[in-house]
């Protein structure tokens, strides 16, 4: 005998690898004696859910369906794991018991853990799974501590603190969803260390004003405790503030890598851009992420900001040629259960090290203790082709007294301010040249009519190129960071004098790693 | 080698092989024959002798004449020998002409028109500006001369004072020492060819001169140190120098002589008081009650050189036209930057440099010219080759020199 089955369905989504997938919940209710399944390639977090649900609904006011229930998950053919699925199969069971009353055919998404009080929460990687096309769905739900994955993914919805609240919020009159977006979003004042902290040191600030104009990557050498780690924070301050979609990316990267919503690690809807740090000591995973859990690493946090590397050179060599493919293609690589995964890492780098093993080769005085041959192999450390791939390389050294006295007639209260300006003048010259999210450093080719070099420029950079030994990347760089410095002018055609200036942080402190050492 | 260096060659080998001496000279420069600071090489002298007959030289003159001509293949000879030196040794022949030639042996008279120099021979002009110290003093000198010597010159030496000596052992190597140990400049005068080693003793800086500072004389290459060249060759450094430093003085030594020539040549004399119960002292302290200068701290005596420098350069303003006068144009890049080319900024820059080896952020600061502006201008000089980066730091290579 074949009876009309009440069958009610509700949409929810998940995660598989990095991506959102639309998942259908049906869920059935029919007579005979009281059992609760749920099917559909589900692991043991979601099974549970049947433990979750019954004193949930209890607790909420509402009462637990008679009957045989069943829950089918679709897709069935993909795995699929976590707790979110609760909200979604109680809305089911709600409905299909008539407990919230619902017009026929409307189309519902929800996603929420429950508690056993009825209380829900959000779960893991809320702004990449909530990438869903809200056109579908009549009535969206999300648990309200998702809120700022919502306005990351732009949502239309409402969210719910408890289960019980669902019975004042389903009806058509009462659904009155709020829309999140981070247009909004109040920018965080904080207190960035000021360019000050580096000053006398003309080159590097220069240099640093260079590399956030044009995204280049840029080595800082100096000895230990002149400020290099100071001038990598005050890089990733002048950089312009996060927009738009690149606020849910840097978002939902910090969610997949587990960080929680506390001042220590810092997960937090803002659009101020990453800077994040790694050094020598640091665990490859933790560098470049965890395969098997597809737990992204430093390099895809720091996605549109700043990775800041210490003491380049003690880095171990397999985590050093690690760095060449987010340096080259700005994304980290995964491979799980034969599939690939890829994280994007598009961001500054900026290396700090010692120039010699005592560190004082720059310092003042002769302080420096190392012999020529150690000198050169402490620089030869840094591999090759990351060598290559770095566009600046400025000196530092600890400032004398003396110097900080002269300096400090030329202080500037405003400077940060006028280099962020500098720099977002800058940007925007490049966004016209290329795409949003290109720049000069990043731009796959360093062509002459796009960036504007008459041939005589071109042939003058060649000719710098030529005299200091530089490979034909290097010459791309010249050319990629005069561009840069005539952004920074605003000169919409580049000059002779653009590459000049580029040379000199071309060479830099490593030119007598390259040339071999010579004594004057 | 150029027709140049081979015509100031010949002209010195007269001078030596024929026992040239300034008397003939001044006859032949009064009567016409030969022009004031010129350098006669042997057809001159094979012309002026064709017209000797109506000139009405003395018989001294006209004697010198024949014998110069008479000696013209042994003058040949030694020519081959002096270039050969010359060539094989990277001597620098200079005489009145040359830019780097001493400004201030200019003023006096009785220098040698033509000398020798192994080295930086940019140091020797470098002293117009900068000024020089000679330091002078006992060949066996007591611990006490010795610790100031050093500290003297290495002070002297880091404010850009050039230290002048005669690479004798003693407080002479010491003085050269100390200068060239804090990246100083200095100047050996010897007495010999620029390239006899002498004494034998200072082999090892002799060739640290010739490689960081400059060595200097006024004998030709080959020629062999004797003792009546010690006291020409004390006059080339008190010439030389703005401020002569006594350390330790016998009672009848060459160092008493080069202190009455800086007297002469109205330079200041300091001397170092010292023990009255070591005889070698005693010249020194006759130097004193003379009327010689206490020498007590490094201010005072920089203070002395600056003056004397400052008068220099006041005579030179009037004499500056080619606009690359370095003093004129640091002055010029301090008031008003703008009005100097690129040319001249690349002279400011590698002027600032030979002072010391400079990193970038000091060179911004003290010539005061926007990083951007500096930058391009040191990757220019730096392809050009004239400067190179060692260290972090800039220093001239040779071609910027």
């Amino acid at each position: 005998m074949a009876s009309k089955v009440n069958i009610v369905r509700v949409s929810t989504s998940f995660m598989d690898g990095m991506t959102s997938v639309k998942a259908q919940i049906e869920v059935s209710i029919t007579p005979g004696l009281p059992s609760f399944d749920v099917i559909g390639l589900c692991d043991p977090s979601i099974r549970e859910s049947r433990g979750r649900i019954q004193p949930a609904l209890i607790a909420s006011g509402f009462t637990m369906p008679k009957g045989h229930i069943t829950a089918s998950i679709s897709p069935a053919y993909i795995k699929k794991s976590g707790t979110g699925f609760d909200l979604p199969i109680a809305i089911g069971m709600l409905m299909a018991s008539g407990q919230l009353p619902a017009s026929p055919g409307i189309r519902v998404y929800a996603s929420g853990e429950i508690m056993l009080d009825g209380t829900v929460k959000g779960t893991p990687c809320a702004s990449l799974r909530l990438r869903i096309d809200q056109s579908e769905y009549d009535r969206i739900f999300i648990p309200s501590d998702e809120s700022d994955a919502a306005r990351c993914a732009g949502l239309n919805c409402m969210t719910v603190t408890r289960l019980s609240e669902l019975k004042d919020i389903f009806k058509d009159e009462d659904y009155q969803p709020s829309s999140f977006s981070v247009d909004d979003l109040d920018s965080i004042d904080e207190e960035l260390p000021d360019f000050s902290a580096v000053k006398g040191q003309v080159k590097a600030v220069r240099a640093l004003l260079i590399a956030a104009a044009g995204v280049h990557n840029i080595l800082l050498l100096g000895s230990p405790g002149c400020g290099k780690t100071m001038a990598g924070k005050i890089l990733a301050g002048i950089l312009p503030p996060l927009k738009g979609p690149e606020i849910g990316d840097v978002y939902s990267v910090m969610e997949a890598a587990g960080l929680k919503d506390d001042p220590e690690s810092g997960l937090v809807l803002s659009d101020r851009r990453p800077f994040r740090y790694i050094y020598p000591g640091m665990s490859r995973g933790r560098m470049l992420g965890v395969p098997s859990k597809l737990l992204p690493g430093e390099f895809a946090l720091a996605n549109h900001g700043v990775l800041f590397a210490d003491e380049i050179f003690e880095f171990k060599r397999e985590v050093m040629e690690a760095l060449r493919v987010p340096l080259e293609d700005h994304v980290v690589r995964m491979s799980k259960d034969g599939r690939n995964f890829a994280f994007p890492a598009s961001f500054v780098f900026v290396a700090a090290g010692n120039p010699c093993r005592c560190g004082m080769l720059y310092e003042e005085g002769r302080r420096c203790t190392c012999t020529p041959q150690v000198i050169n192999n402490y620089m030869a450390k840094l591999s090759g082709p990351v060598r290559d791939r770095i566009d600046l390389v400025a000196e530092m050294r600890s400032i004398s007294g003396e110097y900080l006295a002269q300096s400090a007639i030329k202080e500037d209260k405003m400077l940060n301010e006028k280099m962020k300006s500098y720099v977002k003048g800058a940007w925007e010259m490049q966004r016209e040249r290329f795409n949003d999210g290109i720049f000069n450093g990043t731009c796959c080719n360093a062509d002459a009519d796009i960036f504007r070099a008459s041939s005589e420029v071109v042939e003058y950079a060649a000719e710098i190129a030529e005299a200091a030994g530089f490979s034909a990347r290097g010459f791309n760089r010249i050319l990629r960071v005069g561009r840069t410095i005539a952004d920074l002018d605003g000169r919409p055609d580049m000059i002779k004098s653009d590459v000049a200036e580029a040379g000199i942080y071309r060479k830099g402190g490593l030119q007598h790693a390259r040339a071999g050492y010579k004594a004057t | 080698m150029q027709e140049r260096d081979i015509k100031l060659l010949e002209n010195t080998a007269i001078r030596f092989v024929t026992r040239l001496d300034y008397y003939v000279m001044r006859e032949l420069i009064s009567s016409g024959f030969v022009q004031k600071d010129s350098y006669p090489v042997m057809e001159d002298f094979l012309r002026i002798k064709k017209e000797a007959s109506q000139a009405g030289f003395t018989e001294k003159t006209l004697s010198k004449l024949d014998d110069i001509i008479s000696s013209r293949s042994k003058v040949m000879d030694t020519v081959e020998k002096y270039a050969d030196i010359i060539e094989k040794q990277r001597i620098s022949v200079l005489c009145k002409e040359d830019r780097d030639y001493p400004f201030s042996w200019k003023e006096l008279s009785g220098m040698p028109p033509v000398f020798f120099a192994k080295g930086d021979t940019s140091i020797l002009s470098g002293i117009t500006h900068k000024g020089a110290v000679s330091i002078v003093g006992s060949r066996q000198p007591g611990r006490y001369s010795l610790y100031a010597t050093r500290e003297f010159s290495s002070k002297l030496s880091k404010k850009g004072v050039a230290v002048v000596s005669g690479m004798a052992l003693g407080i002479d190597r010491a003085a050269h020492v100390a200068s060239m140990e804090v990246g100083g400049k200095t100047v050996a005068v010897v007495p010999g060819g620029p390239d006899v080693i002498y004494p034998y003793k200072n082999a090892d800086i002799y060739e640290k001169i010739c490689a960081q500072g400059v060595l200097i004389t006024e004998l030709p290459p080959g020629q062999e140190v004797l003792k009546q060249y010690f006291p020409s060759r004390n006059r080339l450094i008190s010439a030389l120098s703005d401020a002569c430093l006594v350390m330790e003085a016998g009672v009848y030594s060459g160092t008493l002589h080069t202190a009455s020539f800086a007297a002469a040549q109205s330079r200041d004399v300091f001397v170092l008081p010292n023990s009255i119960y070591v005889d070698n002292c005693l010249g020194g302290l006759m130097l004193l009650r003379d009327g010689a200068e206490v020498l007590i701290d490094v201010d005072t005596v920089y203070e002395r050189i600056m003056e004397q420098v400052d008068n220099r350069r006041a005579l030179l303003q009037g004499e500056v036209d080619d606009g690359n006068d370095l003093a004129a144009l640091r002055a010029l890049a301090r008031i008003a930057p703008e009005n100097l080319s690129e040319e001249q900024w690349k002279l400011v820059i590698c002027d600032e440099i030979s002072e010391k080896p400079r990193n970038i952020d000091e060179l911004c600061f003290s010539l005061g010219i926007p990083f951007t502006y500096l930058s391009s201008m040191v990757t220019i000089l730096e392809t050009e080759g004239r400067i190179a980066n060692d260290q972090g730091k800039y220093v001239l290579t040779i071609h910027g020199r």
